[in-house]
């Protein structure tokens, strides 16, 4: 069946209206699709970090804990038995120390709810000139900071969120290997989210012309095949919450999709602990459709860095979350805080990949009348 | 001996070995039985023979669960079913028991009557309560075993067979110091006995038509309830036994109707189909994850599902026509499956529980139709990795039309039809064309490849392409001189082939008897092939002409069969 078949079938089987009702006046072929992976794109080439890849999470602790008055000697006694690679879980000495180590007026308090209130351990930041993204601010590529897209060549790239995170060895990867950090929280959180649909409409899909980019969050989540991806062609229900609806003017030249404009993007994925909530200020996207129907891209913006961040990043992806607080707080690039002047967002780019789906406006609610 | 003799005798040697202590007794002489194959009779007989079949796995559990309930558990291994002229259903009446066989079965045994004589259980599943649980209690012993008896044996137990048991019971009660275990060994030497694994048929002479023979009562009751059933009788089909209802026209039809308006009938027709239709093959289907990713275990095991459910809305609860099963657009769907057919399908509960069945009907111009198309189909009788045309059409041939199609001979060279990188052959029949420029083989694949072909457009996992290799798949074909374009005109074709209706016959009848149809059955086939016809081929109409049928209780005259002793098998 055709794509084109694949939506009007369901709409046949279904007696739905409400997506039809949906699609510009004048699109003649959607396609659907379900996010298989979304991760930050990060695109590492050998010398990025010319101070060196930050040092394991692990050694990392000791460094900082001796920063806040630990001695060796108290610290080798902490670690007697333990397993110092990592952070070691709240019921051990090792464990405690490290979440701790944080001091306000003299206290010890949770270093993961006031990153702040340890120092900042100044790990290094990505210094090559290589990086995936948009020209957000236009600026073009005389800024000390830009990247040259290696997939588009284009210059002036602002991704400062690789900058902050790319000496991270769990943080680095490339177009082809998705850090593992990314890697693993995405599966996790993929379990539990509801999906993430793309659906693309226009004239006619194979030529270029304009074309409707529309994001929306399913209710059921993903479900793998036999080898553990995304299932295509399952179907899925469009969750009525306008906040995730969003629906982007866009061209498709050269089997590139790409907005016209930009504009912001949300995406709520629920209470999982990588991405509560995505919000991508002045979002740009880079869009291809595949020979096997499936989608590959890139979408950047502005991100609240404090998004960045969560408590589960130092526990599952072996980083010390401290320095990336105080990494992504020195980079953020944009939004600066009308009192403080301090940036609120930090420019970031993102590889997306969707295979075909179906997607099916959501019944109408009924009234809940009681008892 | 004669069959019945032969029953006799194991009844005898039953009653000889039948104590507590000595159960292993009951199962060391038997060792190697083996039941005659029917068909190698020296004469023709009008009828066949009346048959001896080991309960089958699902049999048996249906007895448990019918007789104790749904909460016993049975955990053991059967016997391996054989698949004979096209069902495993026949292989039950030719087939033997090793000696770890019938272990088997009494350790499954032991463990079923522990189960039924536990605290948690006698207060509702022994009919009565021993004066005192530390002693020998025969008044209860003997109401347990009268109530249960009658529905293990399928019959009810003579005067002696209930003594015997009871006696068992006492004698481990009085070792035991406990009646309840005494009571569950004797009632395991039950359930491992010949009289309970094995449905005996009772042949005796027709009273109404001297020199013929006829099931008696009780063997009546029984194939009734194994073919409309597959379980045991009832409580009110052995009172009609015990009246002699079952001697009458009328009061056989009685019974048949009301089995077949029962809800257990619908577990017959999926139990056929799924022994027609061979999805006990399913158990070792492989699909190559790498080369078909939707083809997940769940796929696999709702792949079945999805064409009983198919066939039972069709045929039973819409009373539809046989033949619509090659050219049905209604089927059922769980979300999954939808995946891989590439149809859109909503899970129909609101709060992601798992995906539930659902109704869905192919809109017009969708290319699948008919059970044919289903992956219990397409991809039950294909490769791991790839499609066989001549693996479908030898199936269709041999599930749907009841011919046989020989296997390749031993020293064929396979390789051009499955190096599917050779761009030189893109298409299956492109392969297929050249592999069978060999004549020893172009035989056969005449028979089997033009309609194999006509299903290429579902690959290995059933899902549906237009190409294969970037060439387009040509489906055309044609079946018995009769022209078609795609799996859609096949179905219309299949529907409209007597043959196919006349081996659901075959089928049906080999079903009911537990054996292939004897030459002096034929005129009765013939006689059903027509009334099906007549009934606008309603299934359950079929199966109510077979069960009423006096050729279905119609036996030979028993044959002798020679008598192994000790001495002659020296």
């Amino acid at each position: 069946m055709s794509v084109c078949g694949r939506l009007m079938a369901g709409l046949a089987t279904l007696g739905i209206s409400g997506v039809a009702a949906a699609l510009p006046a004048t699109a003649a072929e959607t396609r659907n699709f379900v996010v298989s992976m979304f991760a930050p794109a990060s695109y590492n080439v050998e010398g990025d970090c010319s101070k060196g890849i930050n040092i394991p999470v692990g050694e990392q602790y000791m460094r900082e804990l001796l920063a806040v008055g630990y001695t060796k000697e108290a610290l080798d006694k902490l670690a007697e038995g333990q397993d110092t690679t990592m952070f070691g879980g709240f019921n051990s000495q090792w464990g405690r120390a490290v979440v701790w180590r944080a001091k306000i007026n003299g206290k010890p308090v949770n270093v993961w709810v006031n990153p702040a209130a340890t120092p900042d351990p100044n790990l290094n930041t990505l210094d090559g000139k290589i990086g995936i993204g948009f020209d957000l601010d236009g600026k073009g590529p005389d800024q000390p900071n830009a990247f040259e897209d290696p997939l588009t060549h284009e210059k002036g790239v602002d991704n400062q969120y690789f900058r902050a995170t790319g000496c991270f060895t769990v943080f680095r990867g490339d177009e082809k290997i998705t850090p593992g950090a990314y890697l693993s929280a995405w599966s996790i959180l993929q379990g539990g989210m509801p999906a993430w649909l793309i659906s693309l409409s226009g004239e006619d899909l194979s030529k270029d012309g304009d074309v409707t980019v529309t994001f929306d969050m399913a209710v059921e989540h993903v479900e793998r095949d036999a080898q553990s991806e995304v299932l295509r062609d399952m179907t899925f229900r469009i969750n009525s919450d306008p906040r995730n609806h969003h629906e982007f003017a866009a061209q498709m030249k050269d089997n590139i999709i790409s907005f016209k404009e930009p504009g912001d993007l949300v995406a709520i994925f629920g209470e999982e602990m990588a991405y509560p909530t995505l919000l991508l200020r002045q979002a740009r996207l880079r869009l291809q459709i595949k020979p096997d129907g499936t989608l590959r891209g890139v979408v950047g913006g502005y991100q609240p860095w404090k998004d960045a961040l969560s408590a589960g990043n130092q526990a599952n992806m072996g980083s010390d979350w401290v320095g990336v607080y105080y990494n992504l707080r020195k980079s953020a690039d944009a939004n600066p805080d009308p009192k403080t002047g301090e940036n609120q967002d930090i420019s970031t780019a993102f590889f997306i990949d969707a295979v075909p789906a179906f997607s099916v406006a959501p019944a109408k609610s009924k009234k809940i009348t009681g008892r | 001996m004669t069959l019945l003799s032969k029953v006799s005798g194991t009844r005898h040697r039953l009653r000889r070995c039948l104590s507590v202590a000595a159960i292993a007794c009951v199962l060391a002489p038997l060792p190697g039985i083996t039941i005659p194959d029917a068909s190698a009779a020296d004469a023709q007989p009008a009828a066949g023979p009346a048959m001896m079949h080991l309960l089958s796995a699902q049999q048996y559990r249906q007895i448990i669960d019918d007789t104790f309930g749904p909460d016993i558990e049975v955990n053991g291994r059967f016997t391996t079913e054989t698949r004979r002229a096209g069902l495993l259903a026949i292989s039950s009446g030719v087939t033997s028991v090793t000696m770890a066989e019938m272990e088997a079965f009494d350790n499954l045994a032991r463990s079923i009557a522990a189960q039924v004589t536990d605290r948690t259980r006698r207060d509702y599943l022994i009919p009565c309560k021993p004066a005192s649980e530390r002693a020998v209690d025969d008044a209860c012993a003997a109401k347990f075993f009268e109530a249960t008896g009658r529905f293990l044996f399928r019959r009810p137990l003579t005067t002696d067979e209930v003594k015997i048991q009871v006696e068992a019971a006492a004698r481990a009660t009085e070792k035991v110091k406990n009646f309840y275990e005494g009571l569950s060994l004797s009632l395991a030497s039950m359930l491992a006995s010949p009289e309970f694994l094995f449905r005996q048929e009772i042949p005796v002479s027709d009273p109404a038509q001297p020199g013929q023979y006829v099931l008696d009562s009780y063997s009546k009751a029984s194939r009734l309830s194994f073919f409309l059933w597959n379980s045991q009788p009832d409580a009110e089909l052995l009172r009609a036994a015990q009246a002699g209802d079952l001697n009458t026209p009328a009061g056989i039809a009685k019974q048949v109707d009301r089995m077949i308006a029962s809800r257990r009938f619908e577990g017959v027709v999926r139990n056929f189909f799924s022994d027609m239709l061979r999805f006990d093959d399913f158990g070792n289907l492989q699909k190559d994850a790498t080369v078909f990713p939707k083809f997940s275990l769940t796929v696999s095991s709702d792949a079945a599902e999805q064409t009983l459910l198919t066939l039972v809305d069709l045929l039973v609860t819409q009373h539809g026509d046989y033949r619509d099963i090659f050219t049905t657009r209604r089927t059922f769907l769980t979300t999954t499956l939808a995946a891989i057919y590439g149809v859109p399908l909503v899970k129909s509960t609101p709060r992601m529980e798992p995906p539930s069945w659902q109704p869905y009907e192919y809109e017009e111009g969708n290319p699948r139709a008919g059970i044919l198309s289903h992956i219990s189909f397409t991809a039950l009788h294909s490769h791991p990795a790839r499609t066989s045309a001549t693996i479908r059409g030898k199936a269709l041939r041999e599930v749907f039309l009841c011919q046989t199609v020989p296997n390749p001979p031993a020293n064929v060279n396979f390789t051009v039809v499955q190096n599917t990188d050779n761009p030189l052959y893109k298409t299956a029949r492109e392969r297929l064309t050249a592999h069978s420029t060999n004549p020893a083989c172009a035989g056969c694949h005449k028979i089997t490849d033009p309609i194999g072909l006509s299903l290429e457009k579902f690959d290995g996992s059933g899902s549906f392409r237009n190409d294969e290799n970037g060439a387009h798949i040509d489906t055309a074909g044609a079946f018995n001189g009769k022209p078609f374009s795609n799996p859609l005109e096949l179905g219309k074709v299949l529907h409209d082939d007597p043959g196919a209706t006349d081996c659901l016959v075959t089928r049906a009848v080999s079903y009911a008897l537990g054996r292939e149809i004897a030459d002096g059955e034929k005129p009765w086939h013939t006689a059903l092939n027509k009334s099906f016809a007549d009934d606008q081929y309603r299934l359950p109409e079929l199966f109510r002409r077979i069960a009423t049928s006096p050729e279905f209780f119609r036996t030979a005259e028993p044959q002798k069969l020679p008598v192994k002793t000790a001495a002659s098998s020296n």
